[in-house]
């Protein structure tokens, strides 16, 4: 009797084991066709394939060593010579489980003018100081609109390491160059950025006076709500001259009314 | 120092001048009867050109006191054909065509703007505004991201430019009626708010599909490079420009929870009187066999996005009292008596919106729908997609705009914009 019982307990663990084994086997075997699919996936192919890694990438916040396995294989295709429309599949996946492993091949991709965009959509929402350290490292690295796009992260992260950096590139030759440093500098918003974005604005050709004054408007902000309520004051004096146009001035005496009602 | 009295030499030379031409001031700076003098028009410039756009430019003209001296497209043939519009109804040749929203946004004689471009354009399009010292009236939804959301807010708040967004519901009185029994107390302590969602039938696409290259036009014809503005870059396919395509891709817009919840959760939000906060929870929910979102404020409400039916509506509940109101004029209460006597007319025309916002760029009051309200209700409608998407409850602190345990749902409130446009 008792080997009976014991025979049908074992028969039915057995059940219960394949029933939970079978399930995950499957759900690897998707991923895996997905990944598969990645290495022809060109723009405009069924995405169906795809679905499968979509659900891991989301899943995964729940298993650290399954995110860091699925990050591999992004990262492989990153790295690969499948198209862009792959690449730019596999930049999205990343830019929800990136970590610091993922900055370095990411960051090769920013000097590519047609992949250096979606390489940013995944470093600037990870958190890691790597991703941060990658952008800062790609400007000397980078032309054109790929610069300004990595001089625009640099500016969301608000990276203060690269205050240096972009104060010199308010004399670049490129006017795109110029005002995307100086809009950035106008969001990082600490001391060094301020005294350079006072002395461009003063001297700032025509095309670029109006980006030069939002970001000291910005810079002041910045540093208004940092606690440096004289230094913002004095951001917004330089703005409140007949030689900016209405709205600055405005915007100016806006601000300064806001810097000195706080305490 | 150099003398700053005027010369006689200098007197002179101004005196002739204005003796030497005649004296004319032409009728139309004088105005009429029919049209204000010109100090007092408003002269506007319109970005996007389709149906909706065109659509809200003829309701900016029907008033007397506004002045359309541009039209903004990515496309030639409406550049071309709103010109045509706005040429025969302002009987002049005045109005200019540009590709380029920022050339449109360096003129100096322009004083407001009107922004209907797709919905990927509308933040970016709507700071650069601010920047230039324009006024706007902006289509729902006024972004993509909450993050988004929030840059707009500050640049509207740096400024202080008028901006209005396009939820013009707020402005129907049958709508406002609905939302003041709520407000007011009259159906009770309010429980729950209905937020209907566009109807999941009109979305056939996958949320992130991409199509074929197609080869891209002249830029003269179709400038892709600027229509894809700050969204992810891929290669051109004609589709991707037509609304029934684009409205269901979250590149370019929030789909079904935008489409509608732009208008019906910005209602929600106000029957609850939550203008300047979002809810603190979202979960899945089944509503009608389909996979929906219910969210909770912090003061108890429930919110729950509705599975969508044509025609849009949205309903209020109370402990002592409801109301219901749609598109098509329909509206039902209980207690009967809340609408005793009430005649309200159908449909959700745009004039009094627009009314109220040419009304607000002349008195720099506060508008009906600015920008913290409408980036509140659209950040609802952008964290129910992201609730969605991840397919998990979600905590989220209107205070700081972050949700609270979950990186990733915290990762997905901001997206890199392709260059040179930036949010700051």
């Amino acid at each position: 009797m008792f080997q009976r019982i014991s025979t049908i307990a074992s028969l039915v663990a057995v059940v219960v084991l394949v029933g939970l084994v079978l399930p995950v086997s499957a759900a690897d075997d998707a991923v895996d066709k997905g990944f598969e699919t990645l290495k022809t996936y060109k723009w405009g192919d069924d995405r169906t394939a795809l679905e499968a890694v979509d659900k891991a990438v989301v899943a995964s916040s729940k298993d650290a060593a399954a995110q860091k396995a699925l990050q591999k294989r992004l990262l492989a295709v990153v790295g690969s010579d499948a198209s862009s429309a792959a690449k730019d599949y596999a930049c999205r996946k990343l830019s929800l489980i990136g970590d610091a492993d993922a900055a370095a091949p990411l960051a090769a991709l920013l000097p590519d003018k047609n992949l250096s965009h979606i390489a940013r959509y995944a470093l600037e929402r990870m958190p890691c100081p790597e991703a941060v350290s990658a952008l800062r490292g790609a400007l000397p690295k980078t032309k054109k609109l790929a610069k300004v796009g990595v001089i625009n992260s640099l500016g969301v992260r608000r990276d203060a390491e690269s205050t240096a950096a972009l104060v010199e590139l308010l004399g670049d030759k490129d006017q795109q160059i110029v005002a995307a440093a100086a809009a950035a500098l106008g969001s990082i918003g600490n001391a060094q950025a301020a005294k350079a974005l006072g002395a461009f604005q003063k001297k700032a050709p025509k095309p670029i006076k109006l980006v030069a004054a939002d970001a000291c408007l910005t810079c002041a902000e910045r540093m208004l709500s940092d606690g440096k309520k004289l230094e913002a004051i004095a951001i917004y004096k330089s703005l409140s001259g007949d030689d900016q146009p209405k709205h600055v001035k405005m915007a100016a005496t806006k601000g300064m009314m806001a810097a000195m009602s706080q305490k | 120092m150099r003398d700053k009295r005027i010369t006689r030499r200098g007197f002179v030379k101004c005196a002739s001048a204005a003796l030497a031409a005649p004296y004319v001031i032409t009728s139309a700076a004088l105005g009429n009867q029919d049209r204000p003098a010109a100090s007092e028009r408003i002269a506007m410039g319109a970005i996007g050109l389709g149906s909706r756009g065109t659509h809200d430019l003829q309701a900016m003209m029907a008033n007397a006191d506004v002045q359309m001296l541009a039209v903004c497209d990515c496309k030639r043939a409406r550049r071309d054909a709103v010109k045509k519009l706005v040429d025969t109804k302002s009987d002049n040749t005045d109005c200019k065509t540009y590709r380029d929203l920022r050339e449109l946004l360096a003129r100096d004689d322009i004083d407001a703007v009107l922004i209907a471009t797709g919905d990927n354009w509308h933040t970016t399009a709507s700071i650069l505004a601010a920047k230039a010292g324009k006024d706007m009236y902006c289509e729902k939804p006024m972004s993509v991201a909450v993050g988004e959301g929030r840059a707009l807010c500050d640049a509207m708040d740096r400024y202080g430019v008028i901006f209005q967004c396009g939820t013009q519901r707020r402005s129907v009185p049958r709508f406002k009626y609905a939302v003041d029994l709520a407000r007011s107390g009259k159906l009770g302590e309010l429980k729950t708010v209905y937020a209907e969602k566009a109807p999941a039938k009109w979305f056939n696409f996958h949320p992130y599909a991409t199509l074929p290259a197609q080869p891209e036009p002249p830029k003269d014809e179709v400038d892709w490079d600027m229509w894809l503005g700050p969204a992810p870059w891929r290669p051109f396919n004609a589709q991707y420009m037509s609304r029934r395509f684009w409205m269901c891709h979250l590149d370019f817009s929030g789909g079904m929870l935008t489409e509608w919840g732009s208008h019906t959760a910005d209602l929600c939000q106000w029957a609850n009187d939550a203008d300047n906060e979002t809810p603190v929870e979202f979960e899945l929910a089944e509503d009608k066999g389909k996979e929906t979102v219910v969210a909770r404020y912090a003061n108890g409400v429930k919110m729950i996005f509705e599975e969508g039916a044509w025609p849009l509506h949205v309903r209020f509940v109370g402990t002592e009292g409801m109301v219901y109101v749609d598109d098509d004029g329909t509206m039902e209460a209980e207690p009967k008596s809340l609408l005793a006597g009430r005649q309200f007319d159908k449909g959700y025309p745009a004039e009094n919106h627009v009314r109220n916002f040419l009304d607000c760029v002349k008195t720099r009051r506060t508008p009906i729908a600015p920008a913290e309200g409408a980036h509140r209700a659209n950040s609802t409608c952008q964290i129910a997609n992201i609730c969605q998407l991840l397919g998990r409850k979600l905590t989220f602190d209107p205070a700081t705009e972050q949700f609270v345990g979950d990186e990733a749902a915290n990762r997905m409130i901001h997206r890199a914009m392709r260059a040179p446009w930036q949010l700051f």
